[in-house]
Order: structure tokens, then C-alpha cells, then sequence
């Protein structure tokens, strides 16, 4: 029995996450670049005093639906980004990060077309065991 | 100098956290404690956040010809604050707060001068002094109160090989 919940549950985690995904596609998901530090292992203090980093890594991701949202006079222009967990795995392996949240709160920029954005916030979406969307909210 | 300015910030990084652990900003995905040193942060970076203290490096000059002279530095830390409520009608209060937190910070002046370059850091044996805080005249834009505070730092330069 125990089993049984346990398989429903994981299914059900894989479920959301491929509904996340098609549902970015089906409603026109584009591709953003996420830049991420070259060197994760860059403590806290380097990164404070301006000491050099190992260069920076580049994944396209995709589908991502971008969002403007409206500014107020005087604020920088932001979007709300939302990834699905899926399109993320790639990345999350080759970058050595542990989450899909760790890659995206350790990312240095996201590049949108021309316009490159910093991310300020990251919420997560997760369903049956499984993170299957992420709601980014980025800075231009 | 860089010993200077990088043991100078982390003094007051770690008496922040210390003083007033929710005093933190994120920035780049992380959350730190709100004391930013700009030349340190990428030329990308978003304008200035609120409630954080920020770090300009200004002139540098030695004060006497010796082969270790005493060197001075200049330094301005700027913060603004839009109060805590929609309307910002606290945003005076929150100013004197940030007011007093950096002079709490800047004291005791002085801290051991650390080369933070090498791994593992190393102590320089010696010490970096600074003035008080001179806080300028507080001005309030659109509901934003701005302060600059200017002080001078103090270092024997035996660090410039």
C-alpha cells in the first residue's frame, strides 16, 4: 500500500513537471541564456571584495515565458520569468548545482534577446514531491 | 591599500551582521548583510538598493615621504531609505536608524589590517584607523530620504609590494 502512495505521489510529481513544461511551449515558451559564475566554489568573502572569479558559464533554456511587469515612475523595469523545472536539468548537471533553486539564485544574469536582467527573487512551484516550476523575478 | 580597503569592509560587514542580523540585502541571488562596496560589485549591477549601506573609495594620498609612509583614504558611504510603510511616513525614523547603526558599526575605529588576497588570509600585523563618520545633510527626494557619511582611513603602507 505504502508503495502504491509513494509511486502515485512520484508519478504524480513527474506528471506536473512535464505539464509545466508543455504548457510554457504550447503558449509560445521562447529561450533565455542563464549566466552562471564559472567557479561555484567562490566563497562569499572573494565575491564581497571583488577578487577574480573563474569566468562564467552560458545555458540556453527553454521554454521560458517572459512577462513584463509595469514599473513604477522611477523603478527599473522587471519581468517575471517563468521556467519550468525540466528545461533546467541540463543545466543544473553541468553546473554542479544541487537544485534548480541553488542554479538560479547562484546565476550572475539572465539574457533575454538583447536585454540582460539580474534576478532578484526566485519562487518555486512543487507538486508531488517534484519542483516543476520557477517563477523568477528579474531586474533589467 | 587593497588590504586597507578590503580589512576595513569586512570590520564593518561582520559588526553589522553582528549588530543587526535582518539588515541584509539581496543582491546577485544572494542575501547578504546590506553593506555593499560598489567597485566590488559587477558594472551591471542594479541601482543602488535601499536600506544598505554602500561603499565609494575616493582619494588616496601618503602623508609623509618615508618608505612606509602613513597613508589616508577617503571614504563615503551612502544610504537611502523609503521608510517602512506605503505612505514612507516612517522614512525619517528608518534614516536615524540607518544613522545609528553605522556609527555603532564604525566603532570601535580601527581593525587588524588582513591580506585577504592570499589563502589562507593573512594577518598583516598592524592595524587600519578611521575617523568618525561626518554624516552630510540628509536630503528627501520623492519620498526618499538620501544620506552620504564621509570619513578616512588610516594604514602604514608596507603593503604596496
Amino acid at each position: 500500500m505504502l508503495n502504491t502512495i509513494t509511486e502515485a505521489v512520484t508519478q504524480s510529481g513527474v506528471i506536473w513537471k512535464r505539464a509545466a513544461e508543455s504548457v510554457l511551449r504550447s503558449v509560445g515558451g521562447v529561450e533565455i541564456q542563464l549566466i552562471v559564475s564559472g567557479s561555484p566554489q567562490v566563497d562569499e568573502n572573494s565575491r564581497e571584495l571583488g577578487l577574480p572569479a573563474g569566468g562564467s558559464q552560458q545555458f540556453a533554456i527553454s521554454p521560458v515565458v517572459v512577462s513584463w511587469l509595469p514599473a513604477k515612475p522611477a523603478e527599473r523595469t522587471r519581468a517575471e520569468i517563468f521556467i519550468a523545472a525540466a528545461s533546467l536539468e541540463g543545466a543544473i548537471e553541468a553546473s554542479g548545482a544541487s537544485s534548480g533553486v541553488e542554479l538560479l539564485q547562484n546565476a550572475l544574469a539572465i539574457v533575454f534577446g538583447e536585454r540582460r536582467l539580474r534576478i532578484a527573487a526566485v519562487q518555486v512551484g512543487a507538486a508531488g514531491g517534484a519542483e516543476y516550476l520557477y517563477t523568477v523575478t528579474a531586474v533589467l | 591599500m587593497q588590504s586597507a580597503k578590503d580589512s576595513f569592509y569586512m570590520a564593518l560587514r561582520d559588526r553589522l551582521a553582528t549588530l543587526n542580523p535582518q539588515r541584509t540585502v539581496l543582491l546577485e541571488g544572494r542575501t547578504r548583510p546590506a553593506i555593499v562596496v560598489r567597485e566590488n560589485e559587477p558594472a551591471t549591477a542594479v541601482e543602488d538598493q535601499p536600506n544598505t549601506f554602500y561603499l565609494d573609495w575616493g582619494l588616496a594620498l601618503a602623508l609623509d615621504d618615508s618608505e612606509t609612509p602613513v597613508m589616508q583614504m577617503q571614504c563615503t558611504v551612502g544610504y537611502w531609505t523609503a521608510g517602512s510603510t506605503d505612505s514612507a511616513g516612517d522614512r525619517g525614523r528608518q534614516m536615524t536608524k540607518l544613522d545609528e547603526e553605522l556609527l555603532q558599526i564604525c566603532d570601535p575605529p580601527r581593525t587588524r589590517l588582513l591580506d585577504y588576497s592570499s589563502s589562507p588570509v593573512t594577518d598583516l600585523g598592524r592595524n587600519v584607523f578611521w575617523t568618525p563618520p561626518a554624516m552630510k545633510a540628509k536630503a528627501d527626494e520623492q519620498g526618499r530620504v538620501h544620506r552620504a557619511a564621509e570619513l578616512t582611513i588610516y594604514f602604514l603602507a608596507e603593503d604596496w609590494q
